[in-house]
């Protein structure tokens, strides 16, 4: 049993990596993740320390320059890497969360439940997020716990249209239908045989919704309303918007950082939706 | 001459890491006025030939040898004018989805007027208007579904304007893939009654793709059996579906119900198909037949004929 | 189809007071007493208290509050910026022009030009042309728009020096008409172009899907089987059923679109609503943010419903239900 199991994931990984935007966004993904977590190690100089120099363009001492701080930007740069996976994964979690919720119920409730959360989904596409967001961190306060709820709590609809659609799919299925007539309760069928069979379309999903909490975190920074407490590169562009002519390389590497961390997550999206939907057959 | 004469057709799919045989060494004439079923499970290649006929598989992930000849033309060389020329005129075709096969945007009588005006050039309104009108006497659908869009029609209602359309210029052969398949089973016998009145009137040649025996029994006076891309018997449709020659052939008649003869219960045919991307050296039935020999794995049998047009590959004798 | 469109005007309507609800539980969960907020001072003065408290009827039940909420709303009152000593709807309308100037425009391109890359796209499907795009778009959208700009201007501004950094207008060339305009467009050319970029991704993509989906229909295997050419096919039957998803995401991206342009403009000292909300939020001016949110909500809304109408009008299964 666990030799045919490893066999099958050791195919499985081998079909994966042959997926060239899943195989390139992975390594990415890891690169990126130790950058994270090794952070202190790796990174050359403490990304709070004044170290002198002001604006000093990119050399030996400091690879990507330093700040109108005198602050090493590749430091700084390692260590926003923390609060951007933080924020992503934490925002995309929630909305993957509160989507599978209000998706599996009303779909496989159907009836009036599903007419209702359906129209609570439409209200809620037709409201402009951004700005929604906007004002509560405006009025609440940017700390990075408000960001990543807000941002959560505005993205989950697409989350929810999508499990509802597989749940409407699954309900009839036979495998469901037979662990109903077994007598298994509704909530049990809901969390053991749909959840768990209609999840895929959502991690693709949620995948690119980090990408979009990253995104969106580096928006609000920009205009001034991220958390202080943090470093994170949307801020880095913003303290570099001053210095553009003169300084270019604070808000170009710093916004190089965030494309290629949402890029990744993109990537890795593409690929596992190629993974799990493998191409049709051709017809014989 | 026959009218449509395939020889040794080999249509393989290009796939990235592998290629699907979904044709091989298919030979099968078919000659004016007939009316030719080709059954099989899907995967058995039948459609595929269909689509080559017709010049419609897609080239890039496509290659195909061998020779299909139409009125003295071969197919498999023919160039897109070359089929443009054919096409409809003396060659068309009904396909699978009834609800698909038209436009859901579109007015029927655009779709119908566009087809006509491909062939006949500055064709006017009233001319096909004529031309719709005829048609749709033919297959018992009143004019006022010109103005209807396909949503608002039934799929036999659809299916019929399908046959029309097909009917349009008189073609010398039609192929009929699974055309009845998606409708009930009411409104599939009545289309498939009335399809048959209209080719005896007409002495049009068809070719019927199914995978459903009782079509073939109704209304074809030849069978061919596909089974993973070969083809296993072909002959009377009289006689081979009351004395199956192939194994194959006589394990699909006993999967369909009859309402004649002894009570016998349904059997099946167990196995699936085999994977085509690789060579099978042998019968490709022998994974499946109960009766394979040693000699069906490795030897590839050779179409042999029992009587006049009657034919099967199978190293066995009749049982 | 008056059913259909009568019922996404319900919701739309039901969407607009979603929005106001929202709006008026954000200024009362909020820290903070709803006064200052709405005055947007620490320490508002006597008469503006006053004045707040009468025209919310801040002394009175909840429910009454959120009454006399929605009356002003639909009064067309969005609030009265005490740091401006301007009513919020004459500092938006002031910012408007510019602000769908550069929308609309942006929105046109890169609809036009997504829909026409995402046809040849999949017409060369899986081509060098193909894979290049494709791969673009997930760039794009990588991308944050403000960066985009921001190195645009680094890069045609500041270093080429071949169009200016910002604004709309040269004010110290003090043009006038033909002129005026020219200088205008000039300004244009890199917010423009980075709103396109932003948009045009998600229009790519989607008309590419559904034309390729629309290319496996059966019907153009029954066109193609009639002989009709390839091209005919396409233009006649696949582009009209293809573009129907293409309207539907107009809809849909109308939000985030309007996001784009708003950090656009602030990249390019741009003058429209996006500098006015940078200014509202460094100046805790909540009136006006909160303004703006109901007028893009309603906008929003609107523009929907309208879209709705397209798409009813546009597909015979709605149209004809």
């Amino acid at each position: 049993m666990s030799a045919e199991f490893a066999v099958k994931s050791k195919k499985a990984f081998k079909r994966a990596m042959g997926i060239t935007p899943l195989r390139i966004g992975m390594i990415l993904f890891i690169m990126i993740l130790l950058a994270a977590i090794l952070a202190p190690i790796i990174a050359p100089y403490d990304p709070k320390a004044l170290l002198g120099g002001i604006l000093e363009p990119p050399s030996q001492a400091h690879p990507l320059g330093t700040d109108n701080f005198g602050r090493d930007l590749l430091s700084r740069i390692i260590h926003g890497t923390r609060s951007s996976l933080i924020i992503g994964f934490l925002a995309a979690g929630i909305s993957g969360v509160i989507g599978i919720v209000v998706g599996a119920v009303s779909g496989y409730l159907g009836g009036a439940a599903d007419r209702a959360l359906t129209f609570v989904i439409s209200i809620f596409d037709m409201t402009p997020a951004f700005f929604l967001v906007l004002i509560v961190i405006a009025l609440f306060g940017g700390s990075i716990i408000n960001v990543v709820i807000v941002v959560g709590l505005t993205t989950w609809t697409a989350n929810a249209r999508l499990m509802r659609a597989e749940t409407v799919s699954l309900r009839d299925r036979v495998f469901v239908r037979s662990a109903e007539v077994a007598g298994e309760g509704k909530w049990r069928i809901l969390l053991r045989h749909v959840v768990p069979n209609g999840i895929y379309p959502l991690v693709v999903n949620t995948t690119a919704n980090i990408s979009g909490a990253i995104l969106m975190e580096a928006s609000l920074s920009f205009i001034g309303l991220g958390d202080a407490n943090i470093i994170s590169w949307g801020q880095i562009v913003l303290e570099g918007r001053s210095y553009i002519s003169t300084a270019w390389w604070i808000s170009l590497f710093s916004g190089l950082s965030i494309v290629l961390t949402a890029w990744t997550f993109f990537l890795i999206g593409d690929g596992l939706n190629r993974f799990l939907t493998p191409k049709l057959q051709q017809k014989t | 001459m026959a009218l449509l004469e395939i020889k040794n057709l080999d249509v393989r799919y290009i796939m990235k890491e592998r290629q699907v045989l979904a044709c091989d060494d298919v030979s099968l004439s078919v000659e004016e006025g007939d009316s030719i079923g080709i059954v099989g499970e899907s995967g058995s290649g039948k459609s595929t030939m269909a689509m080559c006929v017709l010049g419609l598989l897609p080239k890039d992930t496509t290659r195909t040898s061998g020779e299909i000849l139409f009125q003295g033309e071969d197919l498999v060389k023919l160039t897109e004018q070359g089929f443009a020329k054919l096409r409809w005129k003396s060659l068309s075709a009904v396909f699978q989805k009834s609800m698909n096969s038209l436009s859901p945007v579109h007015k029927v009588c655009k779709q119908m007027f566009d087809i006509y005006r491909v062939h006949t050039p500055g064709a006017d309104e009233n001319a096909c208007k004529a031309m719709a009108g005829a048609l749709l006497d033919k297959v018992n659908l009143p004019q006022s579904v010109l103005n209807l869009y396909p949503h608002q029609l039934s799929g036999g209602m659809i299916q019929r304007i399908s046959i029309a359309l097909c009917l349009m210029f008189d073609p010398a052969l039609i192929i009929l893939d699974e055309a009845t398949t998606a409708l009930d089973v009411v409104t599939e016998s009545q289309i498939l009654r009335e399809l048959t009145k209209l080719r005896e009137a007409s002495g049009i040649t068809c070719m019927m793709i199914t995978h459903n025996m009782a079509v073939v029994a109704g209304s074809c006076d030849k069978v061919a059996v596909m089974y993973a891309g070969r083809l296993v018997e072909t002959g009377m449709t009289a006689r081979v579906l009351t004395e199956p020659r192939h194994p194959y052939t006589q394990g699909l008649l006993a999967s369909f119900p009859t309402f004649e003869g002894k009570k016998q219960a349904l059997k099946g045919i167990p196995g699936s198909l085999p994977d085509l991307s690789g060579e099978i050296p042998g019968c490709v039935f022998a994974y499946r037949c109960p009766h394979a020999a040693e000699r069906c794995f490795n030897e590839k049998p050779v179409m042999t004929e029992h009587e006049p047009g009657w034919k099967s590959a199978c190293w066995l004798g009749p049982r | 189809m008056a059913r259909y469109l009568l019922k996404r005007f319900f919701l739309c309507m039901i969407a607009v007071m979603f929005s106001v609800f929202i709006n008026f539980a954000l200024v009362r969960l909020a820290p903070g007493d709803p006064i200052s907020i709405m005055a947007g001072i620490e320490k508002p003065n006597p008469l503006m208290i006053e004045a707040l408290t009468k025209k919310y009827g801040l002394d009175k039940p909840i429910i009454v509050q959120f009454g006399m909420y929605l009356q002003n709303v639909f009064r067309g009152d969005y609030g009265f910026s005490y740091r401006s000593n301007l009513p919020v709807t004459t500092l938006i309308s002031e910012r408007v022009g510019p602000t769908l100037l550069l929308s609309l425009t942006s929105l046109g391109l890169s609809i036009l030009l997504g829909c026409w890359l995402g046809l040849r796209a999949a017409r060369k499907k899986d081509t060098l042309f193909d894979r290049f795009f494709s791969n673009l778009a997930y760039v794009l959208d990588a991308m944050p728009n403000f960066w985009l700009g921001l190195m645009m201007m680094l890069l045609f501004a500041s270093t080429l020096k071949l169009l200016p950094t910002a604004g709309m207008i040269d004010v110290r060339a003090g043009y006038t008409g033909f002129q005026n305009i020219l200088d205008i467009l000039k300004h244009m050319i890199l917010p423009v172009s980075c709103t396109t970029f932003l948009m045009m991704p998600g229009y790519y993509r989607i008309m590419r899907a559904s034309a390729l989906q629309a290319m496996n229909e059966d019907y153009v295997t029954l066109f193609r089987a009639a002989g009709m050419p390839r091209k005919q096919v396409f233009r006649s039957y696949v582009l009209k059923n293809a573009v129907l998803p293409v309207v539907t995401m107009i809809g849909m991206s109308l939000a985030y679109s309007i996001m784009g342009v708003a950090l656009i403009e602030i990249v390019f000292a741009w003058p429209g609503m996006g500098r006015l909300l940078l200014d509202s939020i460094n100046k805790r001016d909540y009136a006006v943010l909160s303004g703006i949110y109901l007028i893009l909500s309603i906008s929003i809304t609107a523009a929907t419903v309208l879209l709705d109408a397209v798409y009813a009008w546009m597909d015979p299964r709605i149209r004809l239900s």
